[in-house]
């Protein structure tokens, strides 16, 4: 399934990814502030 | 085994050494002078290059710098058909590879599922792979500084600004060296044109397309940089890209240059020269025994020559310009640090032989490691050693007359195995499903080690592969019927992007906590940290720490191959 998503949703999907990525890293620098 | 090998060894050195002072100065003079460089970027990013940053300021300015570009880069990417300077038609590669490759330009890993000549446009090349390889390199520089300044700092909190920082790093060190590195490569023979592909007919009667490019100046900043991804396919073992042993041996001197020369800058900056020996020498000493093992592995025969009733060294994979003793040292040099570029296949090394590059990446890239990146990484592993030197001794542990405490430990123990734990995550998940068995070329703990070297290479930033591992199918050479394997594309997307930002955040959290903390004098009970014997500690941590985490994957990998004769 994971090899049948084309292009354009493809995308989407790439966007949503990365910026899931970068969100996570900055969420990383809020919760290292406690340690 | 030869007296030209082990001299080219021992040249690579010396040379190395004798510059590392030089550039470690110069890096110093850069990053602690004001002057117009500094008003530049001002003008470029605003006031946002005005104000002292803290370590979480700092951060976040890399991570929306970087994020802006992975976004730049996967649109470039993805408009590949509405390119100039497109000679061959080239179609955009599909959405998982390109968010792949954007993951790996933006991190200085280099990972290419894909072969540059028949993938990428040469607008793509230079605006997108090139640019990204200065800036992804400018960013770990900057970071590397911003730390030293935590750990030079007077009960200050700041790490100085990352605008300016990025600024100084890409007009005052990387573009200058790179344009006389790139003329110098074109006067040994590299091409550099916007030319298209060109057919020459061969003496058999057929015919040859001769792919093309501008290569010299991606070459260059690829190596200076630690980057490593080539213009071409087969990388620096394509003669465009590495004309003879000359280039040969400069650009493996560029991979590592700023990696060693900013050891001595952290000397210079922190006020003590030794405390910079003391990093360097763990760093080459580990490198001289790496690069050894694998000279002496590639020097016999391997099962499948002995199979074939043939003698000699493993020159399978290797360019005879290069033979066994240049191409050991690229294998090392290119792992030890995170570059990843090649001139013979990583594939065809024998088990020992490949087990070292494998190694190497997986003491975290902190022997010289990337630019930048591989000395905020052997810091941490420096307060570690810290750490467990106070612990056996009794002692606070202390490190240029700071305390380090609680949170500095913990913030150290996350950066070290932090990556170790994506890579051994990434393979296992790999491993497990069919999605990742699709990637696997070879059997056997042959197929074990591409799976486990491609999630090493790809969190640790290198760009290397074993050569099998693929998320890229490409029947007709070029990217109209060509797809890409998604599950192997995001699972290695995502390991660099985490792989590069989490150790990197945290050496900035370490760098602020250092900032903050006042300096004691050295007093008779204060452990020195610039001496042999803290070097030979500092290497035990390094390896400690890959080795309890590795040891069984290398096992089932290719130590298993290189303890039978049978053939995989």
């Amino acid at each position: 399934m994971l090899a049948e998503i084309p292009d354009g949703p493809g995308d989407v999907w790439s966007i949503l990814i990365a910026v899931a990525a970068f969100a996570l890293l900055f969420v990383l620098i809020r919760l290292l502030e406690r340690v | 085994m030869t007296v030209a090998g082990w001299a080219t060894i021992v040249a690579f050195v010396a040379v190395l050494t004798a510059t590392t002072p030089l550039i470690g100065a110069y890096l110093e003079r850069v990053y602690t002078t004001e002057g117009r460089v500094d008003r530049l970027a001002v003008r470029i990013f605003g006031q946002a290059a005005r104000r002292e940053q803290s370590w979480q300021s700092y951060a976040r300015s890399v991570l929306v710098f970087s994020a802006l570009f992975f976004g730049l880069l996967y649109l470039i990417l993805r408009t590949q058909t509405l390119h100039p300077w497109n000679p061959t038609g080239l179609g955009s590669p599909p959405w998982d590879l390109s968010f792949n490759t954007a993951a790996s330009f933006v991190t200085n890993t280099n990972w290419q599922y894909y072969g540059g000549e028949t993938t990428m446009t040469y607008f793509t090349q230079m605006a997108g792979l090139t640019v990204q390889n200065f800036v992804s390199a400018a960013v770990g520089i900057a970071v590397a500084i911003a730390v030293i300044r935590g750990f030079a700092a007077h009960s200050g909190r700041s790490l100085g600004n990352f605008y300016v920082d990025v600024t100084k790093t890409l007009l005052l060190v990387l573009l200058p060296v790179s344009v006389i590195g790139a003329l110098f490569l074109v006067s040994q023979g590299l091409i550099q044109t916007l030319g298209d592909y060109t057919t020459v007919h061969t003496l058999a009667g057929g015919d040859q397309v001769i792919a093309r490019g501008p290569v010299a100046s991606q070459e260059w900043i690829k190596e200076l940089g630690t980057n490593g991804g080539g213009f071409f396919n087969v990388n620096a073992a394509h003669p465009y890209e590495n004309s003879n042993t000359l280039t040969n041996f400069v650009l493996l001197w560029s991979i590592l240059a700023i990696p060693a020369g900013l050891t001595l800058t952290f000397g210079r900056m922190v006020g003590s020269k030794g405390q910079g020996w003391a990093v360097f020498a763990a760093m080459m000493t580990v490198f001289v025994v790496a690069t050894a093992i694998v000279y002496v592995a590639e020097s016999d025969p391997t099962p499948a020559m002995h199979a074939a009733g043939l003698t000699g060294s493993n020159m399978e994979g290797k360019d005879v310009r290069f033979g066994i003793g240049s191409s050991s040292l690229f294998a090392s040099v290119t792992t030890v640090a995170s570059c990843g570029a090649v001139n013979a296949s990583m594939e065809s090394l024998s088990g020992f032989g490949g087990a070292v590059p494998m190694a190497n990446m997986m003491t975290g890239e902190v022997i010289f490691g990337g630019v930048g990146s591989g000395l905020y990484g052997m810091l941490l592993f420096v307060l570690l050693a810290v750490f467990l030197a106070g612990l056996m001794v009794g002692r606070t542990p202390e490190f240029l007359g700071k305390k380090i405490e609680a949170r500095e430990v913990k913030l150290v123990a996350l950066g070290t195995l932090a990556v170790p734990l994506m890579v051994l995550a990434a393979s296992a998940l790999a491993l497990a499903v069919k999605y990742g068995s699709q990637s696997i070329f070879d059997s056997g703990p042959q197929g074990f080690s591409e799976s486990i070297y491609a999630y090493t290479s790809q969190a640790n930033n290198n760009g290397s592969a074993f050569a099998g591992y693929t998320g890229y199918v490409q029947p007709d050479g070029n990217n109209a019927t060509a797809y890409g394997l998604t599950f192997a594309d995001l699972l290695g997307g995502l390991a660099m992007l985490f792989g590069r930002f989490v150790p990197l955040v945290l050496a900035l959290a370490v760098g602020g906590s250092l900032a903050g903390k006042r300096v004691t004098p050295r007093g008779p009970g204060t452990m020195r940290t610039d001496t042999p014997t803290f070097v030979v500690l500092l290497i035990g941590t390094v390896l400690l720490v890959a080795l309890l985490t590795f040891v069984p994957a290398l096992f089932l990998g290719p130590i298993g191959q290189g303890l039978t004769d049978r053939l995989f």
